[in-house]
């Protein structure tokens, strides 16, 4: 059978035009959808029927001046139409600018909000691709049609709708060459004739040669500086186009002109009236918004707009507009539109002496000076980013397919952040070159920041080492500027000490002492230490780094087991530091008794306590005195304070804390 | 080509030590240390067309034989210059018809063969009586003649040392006079005797600069004839004149002010550094405005005219800047003898 009947263009163009309407009044766009769907016909041909009903229905309600609503309900309707696919998806669009084109101003405002409403609708994806042509020529048209100075809300609203529709960057949205506004001129009187304010001279007795004055409008009360009048207003041109600064000649008369005005405005400095009336009233004032679209040029205002500080602002603010350009690299530049050095070298000063001029400029200059700085670097970036070409900002996600999988099986576990990271290969796209670049210095953040280059903390000797200097008495330097009296050093000097040093436990204080003293004492203390670690080094060779490093790693480690002991019971730590310095020297008897019970491992012994290899050679040939010979010859060349907590150290290091506690009394 | 560099060394060496406007307002007369009188129209100076030459004297003649012009003022009919030779009189008239000459002149009393006092400042006193013009120099004294009859009235003495410069006070009952004997003294005009009171500024340590030197070079008063503001060695300060009390010091560091005014509210002073100061008068300095010469000798502000109402400064330069907003410098006369 054949598909369909011939479908009668014009009857069911009525019909439809009929149920639409009477969908509208009632308010019910279902009703209209499915009764257009029931009509007989082929898909295609009801669509266009469809299409030029709902356009036939707003022609006649432009005709009948309906109001918005009526509008909105229509244009509901066809929204809902080609969502269900009786009529194709250009033709809201299509109405829409059939409204526009036909509606007066005033309700064509009125009108626009349906198209401000239902941005998110514009955007879908069904709609997007089809429309966006139409909607982009529609707003252009109805721009062109209205005035910027006098319905500078609407434009701004269209505008403002534009800008939501279209992604950052649509290219048509872009002023992509970097193009100026040519088109605003500012117009002055070049020339004196021009002027309407000469001042009329006696013609009378004088008979010295003084010009004859046309009296065309009542002179000005006060003269006018006609010369920067007219050097001011010329660069007004240059800031129009600024590739005329490229221009030899035109460069030095607008450097001429530029330097003059900015020391008119270096000399005239401005009252800050603002702040002297907040010491007076202490009440907070409004800023009143001011704004202006073009300058006024006459002559009698350019005293007057001298001393007002927008409009100095304006003016600083287009120098250093113009500074930024022509310092900067833009794709559409032409080769010969750059600057000489000597050039780019006044550009510099100068752009000093305005940055100056602003933060001058009350009210909160440094304020306005700094947001201004702001806003100038962001241009920057968005010059790079349109010299790029206009890099898409959207950030790529990273696809996963076995996500959903993943979270429901591996409930258990939590998914680290890190780990997503990992698996893509190690580079990652952060969406911006430079974010890229500086995450994939290292993908893994547990590794980048066990980093050796991530140890901040110094080591003694180097933090100390001026201090040591310092604490030479033949150095002579005098108190005041020894480091251990300044409060920052010591406060830092402090906490690096409680981190790596074991005479913070050991030291023994009378309360009160004052901080610098306290410095002093570590400081002699850390001084002797030095000298030894550094020449046991030397001769020590190989392991020596390790031992150090051993030796600071385990002294927070064992500091922490003296601290609970000293944190547990206060009395006897009391007495232990006042023993302290009588028993803190290793007896003889205690030598002996260790010698005693070391017996083989005397040389562990040794060279834990950092005896020389040669030294214990010739103990061991010695034989059985050895032990006991070579703890007496340790005791007495060892140098550090306390021999007992070395010692102590040493045997709890190789196992031997039995010894330690038959032979010490351990607290 | 000789003649050339030697009026291009003498433009260099020029100082402009005084200057004053015509009775009309709309001429300026200068005076520099070669004894040449230039007048410059503020006319065609300020016009739209005004270029380089309107910039230049329209004329100029030797005022004084032999030595500089330390001082100019005018009456309705008379611009009178004094310096080092004699006080002279020129008409207005003949100088607009480019013809000036000597119409009287007045000689300070000789005390001695070989001296030669040079008057510092000449102030002239119009009362509906008589005209009287008052002088005061190198020496020491502060002559007052009658304009009308040429004779010398009155001599007022003390002052220990040369007189700097002299004001008006009390509707010309009253003459305010500094010295370079660091004292400012006030005397009643009309009778010969001693100051009434005598103010030492460089004995009090809110002013007294000892490092400067204890002269006076300015004084000028305000127009309630309530305070007196003067400065030089020690800093520029106001005086209270019923307590005769230094109120408030104006501070320029390492400068000297020679020449200071009152000007609407504020005071506007010049002295050793290449700036004009306006100030607030309880002392705050309210904007410095650069000049082309490096220490300023005169300040005047053309009150005659409106719409010629400029702030003209002189100093040890051959240039005479000239402001139209009082913020910044609109551009310089040049003093070029013709």
């Amino acid at each position: 059978m054949s598909a369909s009947m011939v479908l009668d263009f014009e009857r069911t163009r009525t019909k439809f035009l009929n149920v639409i309407e009477n969908g509208v009044k009632s308010g019910n766009i279902q009703e209209c959808v499915t009764k257009i769907q029931e009509e007989d016909g082929g898909e295609g041909e009801k669509k266009l029927v469809t299409d030029q009903s709902l356009r036939d229905v707003i022609r006649k309600l432009v005709d009948s001046d309906a109001p918005c609503e009526t509008f909105k309900l229509v244009i509901g309707c066809a929204v809902e139409g080609a969502i269900k696919d009786i009529c194709t998806t250009t033709v809201p669009f299509l109405m829409l600018a059939d409204m526009f084109d036909m509606l007066t101003l005033e309700k064509s405002e009125g009108v626009f909000s349906i198209v401000e409403d239902n941005v998110s609708v514009w955007k879908s994806a069904s709609f997007y691709d089809a429309g966006k042509n139409f909607l982009l020529r529609m707003c252009n048209d109805l721009i062109r049609r209205l005035s910027k100075s006098q319905n500078t809300v609407f434009c701004g609203r269209i505008q403002l709708f534009l800008s939501r529709l279209f992604p950052l960057s649509e290219r048509s949205a872009l002023n992509l060459m970097s193009q100026f506004n040519s088109e605003n001129v500012t117009v002055f009187n070049m020339q004196a004739s021009e002027s309407k304010f000469i001042i009329p001279s006696e013609v009378k007795v004088e008979k010295m040669e003084i010009e004859e004055g046309e009296m065309e409008e009542p002179p000005s009360t006060f003269p006018i500086d006609y010369n920067l009048y007219r050097r001011f207003w010329s660069l007004q041109e240059y800031f129009r186009k600024p590739t005329q600064c490229y221009d030899k000649v035109s460069w030095k008369t607008f450097s001429l002109h530029a330097d003059e005005v900015l020391k008119a405005f270096d000399s005239c400095k401005l009252d800050d009236l603002k702040s002297q009336r907040k010491k007076l009233d202490k009440t907070k004032q409004m800023d009143t918004q001011t704004f202006f679209a073009k300058y006024l040029t006459s002559e009698k205002l350019l005293d007057l707009q001298l001393s007002d500080s927008n409009f100095r602002r304006y003016v600083l603010v287009q120098f250093l507009i113009l500074f930024q350009y022509l310092n900067a690299q833009v794709k559409f530049k032409s080769a010969s539109h750059v600057l000489t050095d000597e050039q780019s070298a006044w550009v510099k000063t100068a752009t000093e002496k305005v940055t100056n001029l602003i933060k001058e400029t009350p009210p909160d200059g440094e304020k306005f000076a700094e947001s201004v700085e702001h806003i100038l670097e962001r241009e920057e970036n968005w010059n790079n980013w349109k010299n790029e070409g206009c890099v898409s900002y959207v950030r790529e996600k990273l696809t996963d397919d076995k996500e959903p999988v993943e979270k429901t099986r591996v409930r258990a576990k939590r998914k680290r952040v890190g780990d997503d990271l990992m698996t893509s290969a190690g580079k990652i796209n952060m969406g911006s070159s430079e974010l890229t670049r500086l995450w994939n210095i290292n993908t893994d953040n547990m590794d980048a920041c066990k980093a050796d280059t991530r140890v901040f903390l110094p080591h003694l000797e180097e933090y100390f080492a001026e201090a040591i200097e310092q604490a030479d008495p033949e150095a002579q330097i005098e108190d005041t500027y020894k480091l251990v009296n300044k409060d920052s050093y010591q406060w830092r000097s402090l906490r690096l000490l409680a981190r790596r040093s074991p005479h913070f436990f050991t030291q023994l204080n009378p309360p009160g002492i004052p901080l610098n003293k306290y410095l002093d004492i570590m400081v002699n203390k850390i001084a002797q230490d030095m000298p030894s670690n550094s020449g046991e080094g030397e001769m020590d060779g190989e392991g020596e780094e390790d031992e150090k490093n051993e030796l600071d790693e385990e002294e927070p480690e064992e500091k922490i087991p003296r601290r609970h002991q000293i944190t547990d019971s206060s009395k006897t730590i009391n007495t232990v530091k006042d023993d302290a310095p009588l028993t803190d020297v290793v007896t003889k008897e205690n030598i002996a008794k260790i010698a005693g019970l070391i017996g083989d491992n005397w040389k562990i012994l040794g060279k834990e306590l950092r005896m020389q290899e040669e030294d214990l050679a010739y103990f061991e040939s010695e034989g059985e005195t050895a032990p006991l010979n070579m703890l007496t010859v340790w005791k007495e060349n060892e140098t550090r304070d306390s021999k007992l907590d070395v010692i102590k150290s040493a045997l709890i290091k190789i196992g031997q804390s039995s010894i330690v506690d038959s032979v010490f009394i351990s607290s | 080509m000789q003649e050339q560099s030697l009026q291009s060394r003498q433009l260099y060496h020029m100082t402009i030590f005084t200057q004053c406007f015509s009775p009309c307002g709309k001429y300026v007369a200068a005076a520099n240390n070669y004894g040449q009188i230039a007048i410059f129209s503020l006319v065609s100076a300020l016009s739209p067309e005004a270029n380089e030459s309107s910039r230049l004297p329209i004329y100029c003649f030797k005022g004084c034989k032999e030595g500089a012009i330390y001082c100019l003022t005018s009456t309705d009919t008379f611009l009178i210059s004094a310096g080092e030779g004699d006080i002279c009189a020129w008409k207005w008239s003949d100088i607009h018809n480019k013809a000036p000459k000597i119409i009287w002149s007045l000689s300070l009393p000789k005390k001695g063969v070989f001296t030669n006092p040079e008057v510092n400042s000449i102030v002239v006193d119009k009362q509906e009586q008589a005209t009287r013009l008052l002088a005061g120099g190198g020496d020491n004294d502060i002559h007052i003649w009658n304009m009308e009859n040429g004779q010398l009235e009155n001599t007022l003495q003390g002052h220990e040392d040369y007189v700097h410069s002299i004001c008006l006070k009390n509707n010309g009952r009253e003459c305010v006079s500094a010295s370079e004997d660091g004292t400012v003294r006030i005397w009643d005009a009309r009778s010969s005797s001693e100051a009434v009171h005598i103010l030492e500024p460089h004995k009090t340590p809110m002013c007294g600069r000892p490092e400067m030197g204890k002269w006076v070079g300015c004084v000028a008063m305000d127009h309630g004839d309530d305070w007196l503001i003067c400065g030089g060695g020690p800093k520029l300060s106001t005086w209270h004149l019923r307590s005769l009390t230094p109120t408030a010091t104006f501070d320029t560091p390492g400068s000297c002010q020679n020449f200071v005014m009152y000007h609407e509210e504020n005071v506007i002073s010049g002295g050793m550094k290449p700036c004009v100061n306006h100030w607030y008068v309880n002392g705050d300095l309210k904007s410095q405005v650069p000049t082309t010469s490096s220490s300023i000798y005169n300040i005047a502000v053309n009150t005659v005219l409106d719409q010629l109402r400029v702030l003209s400064v002189v100093g040890n330069s051959c240039k005479i800047d000239v402001c139209t907003n009082f913020g910044y410098k609109a551009f310089s006369l040049k003093f070029v003898p013709s």
